[in-house]
Order: structure tokens, then C-alpha cells, then sequence
């Protein structure tokens, strides 16, 4: 399989990160592939703690380093790179795109196996393939969320996107294919982040996605500067989405699927503030919280809704509840 | 040899305006300006916009099509249609006076600083009836950017139609790239463009802006595609203010909030004359999480009553409600350090 000719860029974005490098690193030397089918980009946003002076210190094959020192946010970092990259003409050559963070790691078998998966299922024509990821929490421990499915699959863009706003809320994902995208609206940010199941809708749509259920990386938790921004923008995402479905095909998904997107919305919310409270940031706990019952009214009947406000209202007794239901 | 003036491009997008096509373009080529070229943009309607449309197709006059309705992608294609020296975004069911681009133009090709031209509006509902509204300055003027941006935080100034930009000016800005949404009425260009340039505004009524209800900012009022973006744009400038320490933007968070909140009642009012009950619930929600003290206001706690149906519902009260948020304050003075300009101009 290491002969397979799909080449394989890695989109790395760094700020701040020189203690983060190394393991992103090593897990794609480490990689069970075809080391000349391997091409890493990183660009250096503006470090000051020693990223970008560590990254020259790395003699590579197939490792390209730029510094950027332009306006960005954490949002626009992968366009920019998406920008940058487009001078690299790989058009005519099959080429994959990952994106990873610092700190984010690959499994040996992560370019075998999606890479496989995806030309396995060519004739469906996937535009993506996604799979599982272990989560490195705050306090180092690995955590391994259960599989979306049991089995790999085929999500067809046209007839399954409810798959994508009835479940997995909070799941995180790793994607390999597709492309990066060099405009910097909200919508393709998010698409542009690919770590979270329910940001698939736009990618989903009329295009099939490849699914392996097993975890074949592992990401850092995700935090944001600005908790209900992410939330806001996600609810953006679903209904623009839709609108835009609906607009192309001159038809209606329906109200049902809106307002499960919605109700997947709120359980964010919900989750997000939970995690939040727990690393005792009471403000964006509220933030998050207050707006899940505009997202949908009707997650106020719901038990973790209840109990999470005795919670932030300084009531510990649903503690436990909390935990089981986010953990289930 | 005799300079010709500048191109300025007209750009109209539209989606099922048929109805209104004819006066918006008939403005756009009756202008005083002599070197227009106007690209009309379809977004695939399923009404007779394109008969109208294809009735002007000319030398200077461009009908084009989008094969299916790709939304706000429509503004990115205009632009890329455009070739003039100067642009607008003309709506589709709005209509310009015919001296606004020759007055636009003259203060930009006087004042290089000068990015962006604001008319000032009247109203005119689908019926076409006029509603005169006071102007937003007492005066025309110039001003720097930077002086007109602390204005964004807590009110549009100008919608769309009101507005011809330098296109340096929308190219250094990054263009329709960036996160400007028409929902908002261009607030964020606006915005965007004063950062990199300086801000004219003309006090005479040079457009006229339809509201009813089937406009766009209806439909995405009911969806909440509208309030996340007043959200979302407050919080990006707030973003970006801090980014390149601008101070006079940044300190008008707390104020900003509040008045969307305010603003977010007027929504709330409309969904319950609406027999909303639901979403006219969301939008008091919404307005808490944006301002918590504004549930001690009078406003509110009526809304809220006759939400949870335990106050009758007051049709006259709410509908004032809603008229109100249509004419806010006006006659503001200028920013300081502003010149003034003579009102003819």
C-alpha cells in the first residue's frame, strides 16, 4: 500500500506552539506511507515564544515553512494557508488535504487506512473521509468517545444529511480529502475547521462522505477565546445551509430537519457550558447556557437542562446526573 | 485631449423583484452621470424579473443569470463582474435618485482621501408609498474613518443602496471576502471601508429603500439568520477593534449590546402582532442574553406578559412597537472634526 501515488498535504498553522510541534511532527514521520507522497506546510502566525525559530531548525524532506505577520484570526489561519498554498500547482496529481493542529496526532495506519477507504468507495466519488478521534483532554488523559456507527459507511449528501443534526453534537472527527478553502466568510472558517461532526452538514451536501468508524487519531480539546461566538456561528452554518439546499434544489428539507439542527444546537450549548462551568469560567457558562433556550425553547423541559441551571445557580446535588448524561 | 470621467459600476442582484425591476434600473440609467455600466444579477427567479431585466440589455446595460439561487454568493460575483472606478450594490426593489452618482463621484474624485459616499433615504412601502424620514446628520459632510467608525458599533448609518465606494478602497479591504452580509444592511463594509479611507456623507435624499414584508430581513428575522448577525457583527468589530487598537470602537461594546437588545423587542413586538408566540419568546430570550438589566425595562416585562398570555394582546401598542424600530432617532451632529460640505453638493 505504501506505493499508493496519492500524495498527501499536511496544513499545519502554528502560533505559540513550539511545545506542541514535536508530537505533531513525529506522528506523520511516523506514518505507515509512502514518505515521497508526504508534503508538510507549515505557516508561523507571528510566534514570539520560539515556533518559528524551532521550525527552521528542522531539516525535512518535503517540509515547507513560511512566516506570516498579517492580520488573522484563529478562524482565518487555514484560509490563509489555503491562499498561500494555491501557488503550489498539484492539480492533475491526486492530492489529499489534512489539516491538523498542534498538538494533534496521527495513528500509524491514519494515511493507509483513509486513504484506502477512500479509493475503495471511488465510484461513489466521496468528496471526503472522516474518521474517529480520540480527545486529549486538559488534564492529559486520552479519552475515546464512542463511534458515531458501527461499521464504515457511506453518508449520501442526498438523501442522509439528517445524520449530521440528529447526532453527534459533540463529536470530533479528523478528515482527510476535500479542499482547504481560501475565503474567509464565517461559513467557510467553519468549514474550513473539520474537527466536529455536526460542521459536515455544508461538506455533506450532495456529496457522499466516506465514514471509518474506528479512531485513527487524536485530537486536543477544543477551547475558543469566545464560547457563544462558536455556538452563534454554528447556528449561522445550519441555517444557512438549509436555505441554501432548499434555494438550489427549489425545494424544502423541511421544517424537521431545522429544528433538529436546532435541537442539536442547543445540546452544544448545553455541553459547552457544563464544560465551562468545570473549568470555572462562570461568565461564558452563562453565556452559553442563556442561549441554548433561544436556539430551542423546547430544551428547557429537558432534565440537563434543569439541572445544569440548579448548577450554575450554585446547586451541586445533579453534579453526577450531568456528568452521565454528557458522557453517554 | 478631454478626460473621460471614471466607470462606476451599478451592481443589482435580485431574486423574484420583477415587480420592482423596472423602477430600480430605470433609476440606475437615468442618472445625470454619463459613464455607468449597470450589470444586472439574477438569481435564477421564478418570476418575470428576466423579461423586465432583458429589456434593457444594451452596450452598458449587462443581464446575467446565476443557474440556481447561490444566496449572498451573488454579491461576490457582482463584484468580480464590476470593472468600474467606483461601485455601488443597488437592490433590486430600491431606486436612486438620478443626480446621486454624479454628486458621489464629484466629492470622491475631489477628495482622494474620500473612500465611500453616503445619500441619505426615504422609505417607500410595496404600495409605493413615501414615508419622508428625517436625515441621520444635520449636514452633508467629510470626516476621517476613524471618527465615523465608533458609529457602526450601535447603528448602520446607510443600507446598501445608499452607499458608492472607491473599488481600491473594497479591494484593500479585501473585498466581498470579508464578512459583509446585506442582512445587515453593508453595516461591516462600512465599517471595514472607514478603516482604510475617509467617509462623505450627503444630506439630500438620493434613495429610496423598500420595506415591507417580504423582504429578505423579514424572512431572516423569522429564522434568526438576522439577529445572529447583528450579534456576530457587533462581536467582529469588537474583535477587530481590539486587534488594531482602536480604542473609540471598543469602549461602545456595553452600548451596542443594550441597543440590540432594544432592538431585539422591536423583533419580539413584531412576532406577537405576528401570533409569534414562540418566536416572539426567543427574541426576549435573546435580548437578556445580550442585556441582562433590560429585563427590568416596562418594554419587556409587557412583551413578556403578553407572550406568556398573561396580558391581552395590545395590536396597537405592538405594531407602534414595530413602526418605531423603522424611525429611530435622526439629526444626529457629525462626528468631530468634520468639513462640512454645501448641500447642493
Amino acid at each position: 500500500m505504501s506505493e499508493l501515488p496519492i500524495k498527501i498535504e499536511i496544513l499545519i498553522p502554528t502560533h505559540n506552539s513550539v511545545e506542541l510541534l514535536d508530537d505533531t511532527l513525529n506522528s506523520i514521520w511516523a506514518q505507515d506511507y509512502n514518505r515521497e507522497s508526504i508534503f508538510i506546510n507549515i505557516i508561523d502566525f507571528a510566534s514570539n515564544d520560539g515556533t518559528y525559530e524551532k521550525l527552521l531548525e528542522y531539516d525535512s524532506y518535503h517540509f515547507g515553512i513560511y512566516r506570516y505577520e498579517g492580520s488573522y484570526t484563529t478562524r482565518t489561519m487555514p484560509s490563509i494557508m489555503a491562499k498561500v498554498m494555491e501557488y503550489f500547482d498539484q492539480r492533475g496529481e491526486m492530492l489529499y488535504q489534512l489539516l491538523l493542529w498542534p498538538g494533534d496526532i496521527i495513528y500509524p495506519d491514519f494515511f493507509k487506512k483513509m486513504t484506502v477507504a477512500k479509493i475503495a468507495e471511488c465510484n461513489s466519488l466521496p468528496s471526503l473521509v472522516v474518521c474517529e478521534t480520540d480527545v486529549k483532554v486538559d488534564a492529559g488523559e486520552i479519552v475515546r468517545p464512542r463511534s458515531l456507527f458501527n461499521t464504515k459507511r457511506i453518508i449520501k449528501g442526498e438523501t442522509e444529511l439528517s445524520e449530521y443534526v440528529t447526532i453527534g453534537y459533540k463529536q470530533n472527527i479528523v478528515c482527510l480529502g476535500g479542499e482547504i478553502l481560501k475565503q474567509k466568510s464565517r461559513i467557510h472558517t467553519l468549514k474550513n475547521e473539520r474537527i466536529w461532526w455536526s460542521n459536515l452538514l455544508p461538506a455533506g451536501m450532495e456529496r457522499n462522505i466516506v465514514y471509518i468508524p474506528e479512531h485513527l487519531a487524536c485530537i486536543r480539546e477544543r477551547y475558543y477565546d469566545d464560547e457563544l461566538e462558536q455556538i452563534l456561528l454554528r447556528w449561522e452554518l445550519s441555517i444557512i445551509s438549509l436555505r441554501s439546499f432548499d434555494a438550489k434544489h427549489e425545494k424544502s428539507l423541511g421544517l424537521t430537519l431545522a429544528s433538529k439542527a436546532e435541537n442539536s444546537i442547543s445540546k452544544y450549548a448545553i455541553w459547552r457550558s457544563f464544560l465551562l462551568w468545570k473549568k470555572q469560567d462562570e461568565k461564558q457558562a452563562k453565556e452559553c447556557f442563556e442561549i441554548a433556550s433561544v436556539i430551542n425553547p423546547e430544551i428547557k423541559n429537558e432534565d440537563v437542562y434543569v439541572c445544569l441551571k440548579e448548577l450554575l445557580n450554585k446547586n451541586n446535588r445533579y453534579l453526577t446526573q450531568i456528568e452521565e448524561f454528557f458522557n453517554d | 485631449m478631454r478626460k473621460e470621467k471614471p466607470l462606476v459600476s451599478i451592481m443589482i442582484p435580485n431574486f423574484n423583484h420583477g415587480h420592482y425591476l423596472d423602477e430600480c434600473i430605470q433609476s440606475a440609467m437615468n442618472q445625470t452621470y454619463n459613464n455607468i455600466e449597470i450589470i444586472v444579477l439574477d438569481n435564477s427567479s421564478t418570476d418575470n424579473s428576466i423579461q423586465v431585466a432583458k429589456k434593457y440589455s444594451s452596450s452598458h446595460v449587462r443581464v446575467c443569470r446565476n443557474p440556481y439561487n447561490v444566496l449572498n454568493g451573488t454579491y461576490k460575483i457582482l463584484a468580480e463582474l464590476a470593472s468600474g472606478k467606483y461601485m455601488m450594490l443597488l437592490c433590486a426593489d430600491d431606486a436612486i435618485d438620478e443626480s446621486f452618482v454624479e454628486k458621489a463621484v464629484s466629492i470622491m474624485e475631489t477628495n482622494s482621501n474620500v473612500g465611500y459616499v453616503h445619500g441619505e433615504r426615504d422609505f417607500v412601502t410595496e404600495a409605493g408609498e413615501i414615508l419622508e424620514l428625517e436625515p441621520f446628520f444635520i449636514c452633508s459632510f467629510i470626516t476621517s474613518g476613524e471618527n465615523i467608525m465608533p458609529l457602526y458599533m450601535v447603528t448602520t448609518i446607510a443600507h446598501p443602496s445608499q452607499g458608492i465606494f472607491r473599488t481600491e478602497a473594497f479591494q484593500m479591504i479585501g473585498g466581498y471576502d470579508m464578512e459583509i452580509d446585506h442582512m445587515n444592511a453593508d453595516r461591516m463594509l462600512w465599517f471595514y471601508l472607514s478603516y482604510v479611507s475617509d467617509y462623505a456623507y450627503i444630506r439630500k435624499k438620493m434613495c429610496r429603500i423598500r420595506v415591507g414584508n417580504q423582504t429578505e430581513t423579514l424572512i431572516t428575522q423569522k429564522n434568526f439568520q438576522h439577529p445572529i448577525l447583528c450579534h456576530l457583527t457587533i462581536k467582529e468589530m469588537v474583535r477587530f477593534a481590539k486587534q488594531n487598537n482602536l480604542q473609540s470602537v471598543a469602549v461602545r461594546e456595553e452600548e451596542a449590546l443594550q441597543r440590540l437588545a432594544r432592538e431585539f423587542l422591536n423583533f419580539a413586538a413584531g412576532m406577537l402582532a405576528a401570533d409569534e408566540l414562540v418566536n416572539g419568546g426567543r427574541y426576549l430570550e435573546y435580548a437578556k442574553v445580550l442585556c441582562h438589566k433590560i429585563e427590568g425595562e416596562p418594554i419587556y416585562q409587557r412583551l413578556s406578559a403578553i407572550q406568556r398570555q398573561a396580558a391581552d394582546i395590545d395590536m396597537d401598542y405592538l405594531r407602534e412597537l414595530t413602526r418605531t424600530s423603522l424611525q429611530k432617532c435622526r439629526n444626529y451632529n457629525p462626528p468631530e472634526d468634520y468639513i462640512k460640505l454645501e448641500e447642493g453638493a
